[in-house]
């Protein structure tokens, strides 16, 4: 899409949307407002730098059979500073995923998925995706960025929250084992630390088992990066402040031994000195 | 220059290298043969299979001495000619499942030999690596049998590790791989070290295995005893004395962990295991026939110890002197309760009856154990991760609903019913399902509310007038312990405390990770203790003369058991640490409301508030 084209959406989303009020949290969304909501994400992935929305997975129809969008559970915040969402709501989620799948909240926001394990047995046809190998990174991936995409708003991720490229660790290759993946929040390629995750834990025949979400709605940066680059260092996001609102310090990770170092990016401190060794 | 990050990453990034050891010269070993080589030849020298010396297990296994000594100059008569299978042929001890390097030479390859002929005297400083690449390599073949090998790359293992008496796994971060580090005995450096006990390297390299199954991105490990800390010993345990069943004989119990490293090396048997009651207590040598998970399996006037769940949670599993009183132990001002390796036995024990059980239904002990493996792992993957509403989510009751669970299914393989009915009846008879709940509103401001005793809001730095005098006073930094008292028979499990400050401008919690884990913001911090005890093993427990009463009480920091003593439990990891803003008003007050929720709660969280007046 080009940019011209993306601003008019993105022009023409936002007004309806400040019309509509966004989301109501008693009715579903009408298709067009979906469709305005999708322009609106794609817009702002094409601003991202990093990944930002993970596609759903070829070996799924799912989705393209329950293409509900979540109602947004903010009605708080006035609609101009609201941010939007996109995914399934919790009815549409069971009914894709599974209706065993249970919901654990931290305030709106769901913070975990458990579905129940060893369930394989009564997978309906919609929960499993036909010839999948948790074996294989590249199907596990597309299946958690399925499930992923159709959980953002449940899990209270709204669009404009980064993530980096997901990290797999594939099932067994005995093609029986469960196969997790994870996606790290970050801004502009830096990670959040710690916390910020999205776990997804898929079984054998690509259903969802377990989804963990650590991820911060609100976060604030503060202060620019200005010492020299510590040499074997990381750069994150250090969280000095978990909620309400989540404090960031740009900052470097070393670990060296085991012991792990936090130095912040601006004053050169050491925010945080931490013995992860496990004996 | 951080000399090892960059030598391990150029490991783990060429897997087939030629890269320069950082010792200017080659090291000549007892044997005469080259040590430390300058260099590793670019293509395979040798084959996969080469040969060395080992002990099997350990020395006293081997030897079948039960009193071997580590101090004895006979240790080195003890080692086998073994099979190093695996190996990528470069001459060194690089192989598919494990790569071994030595802090000897200066984090590189120490073994080199271009006929893969690794037989060195126990000596010799290279035994320590052989043995580390025939236990790590068997180890981590069981695992790929068991399809479980985790991480699947190979496996980075420090022999000759700069570490004093310790033993460690370290997790990975970013571009740094996991590795182990053996490390030695400061006390019989010269005769043994800690890669001698194989039990050693299982656990820490099940470490890894736990790692990797829970979460690329997260430490299992969350709060300082939180009970994911404590699984995590008790799985690395658990493995460990499956990996060493087959080779247990008598006079050696197939349930003690590490009978020569933690047995031996240390002035106190640090020893771990599975078996239902303490080395120490009544009835072990006659098979803790009064074991139970309720009271009635615990007694200080018979000296009754029960490893279940709850209440057996945190009793040394050796270490006193056969006889001891449970009184002399509990009050012992290191006894560490809380500390998550002595917590252990209980959980590894439950495991292990699991293993026993049915490993005596199908015939099968290393069929039992790969399946089991595979059951564990597949369990640890399911556990919840960390959130702000709940930091510290995994609790031995929650593991144990959730392995019967997959058992059930078909993830970790398939276990009958009659073994998913064993399965269920040891986890029940440990305690860890089936638990007794609490009535919600159960926890009460203990005696010694926010300050058990004069100490307790310990000064980290002083306040402006520089004396400690254990007042919250403007401008002082420190630890605070909130007394909680359980008004129920039924012993609170795993408390985790929410903690909330009612005004930032008179305290707030110090935001620093490694002293408050479990800090949210400057008002909101969570701490787990251990258990709360209820009433019912409270009575048990103070039964007997005074000489033999224990003192245990049900509020959690009990009374100080001596003069200068501090009460039970009152340490840096129990704490939360806070600060008085300079401007809090003297004479001003502040709340701390404390939620608890427990693992056998009803229904909901408990709440106790604790009103501080700055002084």
């Amino acid at each position: 899409m080009n940019q011209k084209l993306a601003l008019i959406i993105f022009a023409f989303a936002f007004m309806v949307a400040i019309v509509a009020g966004f989301y109501s949290p008693e009715r579903e969304a009408p298709a067009p407002a979906a469709a305005m909501r999708e322009g609106l994400r794609k817009t702002r992935e094409k601003n991202a730098s990093k990944e930002a929305i993970p596609a759903p997975s070829p070996h799924s129809s799912a989705s393209a059979r329950n293409p509900a969008s979540a109602p947004d559970p903010r009605t708080s915040e006035p609609p101009l500073t609201k941010k939007t969402y996109s995914g399934l709501n919790e009815e549409a989620f069971n009914r894709k995923y599974g209706d065993e799948i249970s919901f654990s909240r931290d305030d709106t926001r769901v913070v975990r998925m458990n579905a129940i394990a060893g369930r394989s047995e009564n997978l309906t046809a919609n929960q499993r995706v036909s010839d999948f190998h948790s074996a294989n990174a590249s199907e596990l991936i597309g299946r958690a960025r399925e499930i992923f995409s159709d959980s953002r708003a449940l899990l209270g991720i709204s669009n404009d929250i980064q993530f980096l490229a997901p990290k797999s660790t594939p099932g067994d290759p005995s093609g029986h084992g469960q196969g997790q993946v994870v996606f790290q929040q970050a801004i502009d390629g830096v990670p959040i630390y710690p916390g910020g995750l999205v776990s997804v834990l898929i079984g054998p025949d690509g259903e969802l088992r377990t989804l963990d979400s650590s991820v911060y709605p609100s976060i604030q940066v503060e202060n620019v990066a200005s010492i020299a680059v510590p040499l074997e260092s990381e750069p994150v996001l250090f969280v000095t402040q978990s909620a309400p609102v989540t404090l960031l310090r740009r900052a470097y990770v070393i670990q060296n031994r085991g012991v792990q170092s936090v130095v912040d990016a601006t004053t050169g401190a050491e925010l945080l000195k931490l013995n992860r060794r496990i004996r | 220059m951080n000399l090892f990050l960059t030598r391990s990453l150029t490991l783990f990034l060429a897997a087939v290298s030629a890269f320069s050891c950082a010792k200017n010269s080659v090291t000549k070993s007892t044997t005469g043969a080259e040590y430390c080589p300058e260099s590793i030849p670019a293509s395979p020298v040798a084959g996969t299979t080469g040969q060395g010396l080992a002990f099997e297990l350990d020395p006293m296994i081997a030897s079948g001495n039960a009193t071997l000594s580590p101090a004895s100059s006979l240790i080195g008569n003890y080692t086998s000619s073994v099979s190093l299978a695996n190996l990528q042929g470069y001459g060194n001890l690089k192989g598919t499942y494990v790569d071994v390097i030595s802090d000897k030479c200066n984090e590189s390859y120490g073994s080199y030999s271009d006929s893969n002929d690794f037989r060195y005297p126990h000596s010799d400083e290279r035994f320590a690596e052989v043995m580390s690449y025939y236990h790590g390599n068997r180890f981590r073949s069981e695992l790929a049998a068991s399809s479980s090998l985790l991480p699947a790359s190979t496996f980075l293992m420090i022999a000759n590790c700069n570490v004093k008496d310790n033993a460690y796994y370290s997790p990975p971060y970013g571009s740094q791989p996991p590795f182990l580090c053996m490390g030695y005995s400061s006390t019989y450096s010269a005769t043994t070290s800690f890669s001698d006990d194989a039990e050693v390297i299982y656990h820490e390299m099940q470490h890894g295995v736990t790692g990797h199954a829970y979460s690329m991105s997260e430490d299992f490990n969350k709060l300082n005893f939180d009970e994911a800390g404590t699984m995590n010993e008790a799985i690395s345990d658990f493995v460990a004395l499956m990996q060493s069943d087959a080779a247990l004989v008598s006079p050696f119990a197939n349930t003690d962990f590490s009978r020569w490293s933690l047995g031996q090396f240390f002035s106190t048997n640090s020893e771990r295991g599975a078996s239902k009651c303490p080395l120490w207590a009544a009835g072990y040598s006659g098979g803790c026939t009064y074991f139970n998970k309720s009271a009635s399996g615990f007694s200080s006037l018979n000296r009754y110890v029960s490893f279940s769940y709850p209440d057996g949670l945190g009793w040394p599993y050796a270490g006193p002197a056969t006889g001891a009183t449970l009184k002399s132990v509990y009050q012992d001002p290191y006894a560490s309760f809380e500390e998550i390796h002595q917590a252990a036995p209980v959980f590894s024990g439950a495991l292990f009856d699991i293993f026993l059980a049915i490993k005596a239904s199908s015939g099968d002990g290393p069929a039992t154990k790969r399946r089991l493996i595979r059951l564990v792992v597949e369990t640890i993957k399911t556990l919840p991760k960390y959130s702000v509403s709940n930091p510290s989510p995994v609790t031995m009751p929650l593991f144990a609903t959730s392995l019967l669970s997959v058992a059930s299914g078909s993830t970790a393989g398939t276990f009958s019913g009659s073994e998913q009915t064993a399965m269920s009846s040891a986890l029940s008879a440990r305690g860890l399902t089936n638990l007794t709940s609490i009535a919600d509103g159960w926890a009460a401001k203990g005696p010694g509310g926010i300050a058990v005793q004069a100490g307790t809001f310990y000064y980290e730095t002083a306040s402006t007038s520089g004396v400690r005098n254990y007042k919250m006073s403007p401008g002082d930094t420190g630890m605070l312990w909130f007394d909680v008292m359980n008004s129920q028979s039924t012993t609170a499990a795993a408390p985790l405390l929410k903690v909330t400050i009612s005004d930032s401008t008179k305290a707030t919690f110090v935001n620093n990770l490694a002293k408050n884990p479990g800090y949210i913001n400057s008002t909101t911090a969570f701490v787990r203790y251990s258990k709360i005890n209820g009433s019912a093993i409270v009575t048990a427990m103070n039964t007997g003369s005074a000489a033999q009463q224990t003192g245990i009480t049900n509020s959690y920091f009990g009374p100080a058991v001596g003069a200068g003593v501090v009460p039970f439990g009152v340490n840096q990891d129990t704490a939360l640490y806070v600060s008085i803003p300079s401007g809090a008003g003297t004479g001003s007050s502040v709340t701390f409301t404390v939620e608890v929720d427990t693992a056998n709660k009803t229904s909901a969280t408990s709440s106790v508030t604790f009103p501080v007046t700055i002084q």
